[in-house]
């Protein structure tokens, strides 16, 4: 053994504390795979989506805007039967 | 080539089971720290640095070839001594709430303090070094490897690192020799 060799035995590392391998099982339990391709977003993430699709649907199931049979028995009830017609059905008579 | 000894762990460390990543611990974090501590002097950044070396292998386990030219020890040692390099190039302020130990009262505590005085110099001469020629140092000396397990971590050829541990091994005797005459007398 050489003199630096006997120097540099005097400054050997340290022990590991105690603490370090729970540390690094507690942090590795946090991590997450390098290669893991699984998209993880929080829930609210998707909120956009959703609102949109919600929208959608409200917009496709609109019932169009066209005369029912309710308008007619009211305008019946009302007395308004002939005013109705003329708005509704006027066009069938002319033509 | 030889089989890497800590082949049986990887189907564990692929899966994610803690138990693979504490036994590899269990075999090889006194090694990583040591070597972490003799690159930085520094007991907290080795601590930090063996951690994010165990956290970057767990988090690559998964796509590890086994096959490759590296066994699982190797490529602990290589990140270590980069992490250990880029620390020191950073030389960022290290906070920790950690109480400094208090040194164990023993007899002739006197030729303690002489030694323990050495063993400051010496780790002062080595950080003094070359990041290149410390790495090859630390690797050679401290974790015992050969010239060409010593490349292979440091991802050189075996002559470049035959120069560096010269050039190491010079600098320090030039450095520390004088120290040991001043202990003779």
């Amino acid at each position: 053994m050489t003199d630096l060799d006997t120097l540099l035995d005097q400054n050997a590392a340290p022990h590991v504390r105690g603490g370090l391998s729970t540390r690094i099982l507690a942090a590795a339990d946090m991590a997450q795979p390098a290669n893991d391709v699984t998209p993880r977003r929080p829930w609210w993430s998707l909120g956009g989506i959703a609102a949109m699709a919600i929208m959608a649907t409200i917009f496709f199931i609109q019932p169009t805007a066209k005369p029912s049979t309710d308008w007619v028995q009211i305008a019946d009830g009302s007395g308004f039967t002939e005013l109705y017609e003329w708005v509704e059905g006027g066009e069938d008579e002319d033509g | 080539m030889p089989q890497d000894p800590d082949i049986d762990l990887l189907p564990g460390l692929r899966a994610g089971a803690p138990e693979a990543l504490s036994t590899l611990m269990d075999r090889h974090l006194n090694r990583i720290h040591g070597l972490a501590w003799n690159m930085t002097g520094d007991r907290s950044q080795a601590e930090d640095i063996a951690q994010e070396t165990f956290l970057r292998f767990w988090q690559a386990a998964p796509g590890w070839k086994d096959a490759g030219d590296a066994t699982i020890l190797t490529w602990l040692r290589r990140v270590a001594t980069r992490l250990c390099i880029d620390e020191k190039r950073r030389m960022r302020p290290v906070y920790t709430d950690l109480v400094p130990e208090k040194a164990d009262p023993a007899p002739r505590a006197d030729l303690e303090i002489v030694r323990s005085e050495t063993a400051e110099r010496v780790q002062s001469a080595i950080l003094g070094l070359p990041d290149r020629q410390r790495a090859a140092l630390v690797l050679s000396y401290y974790q015992q490897l050969s010239q060409k397990d010593g490349a292979a971590v440091m991802g050189i050829k075996e002559k470049a690192y035959e120069s560096l541990l010269s050039r190491a091994k010079a600098t320090l005797k030039l450095n520390l020799l004088p120290e040991k005459e001043s202990l003779r007398q």
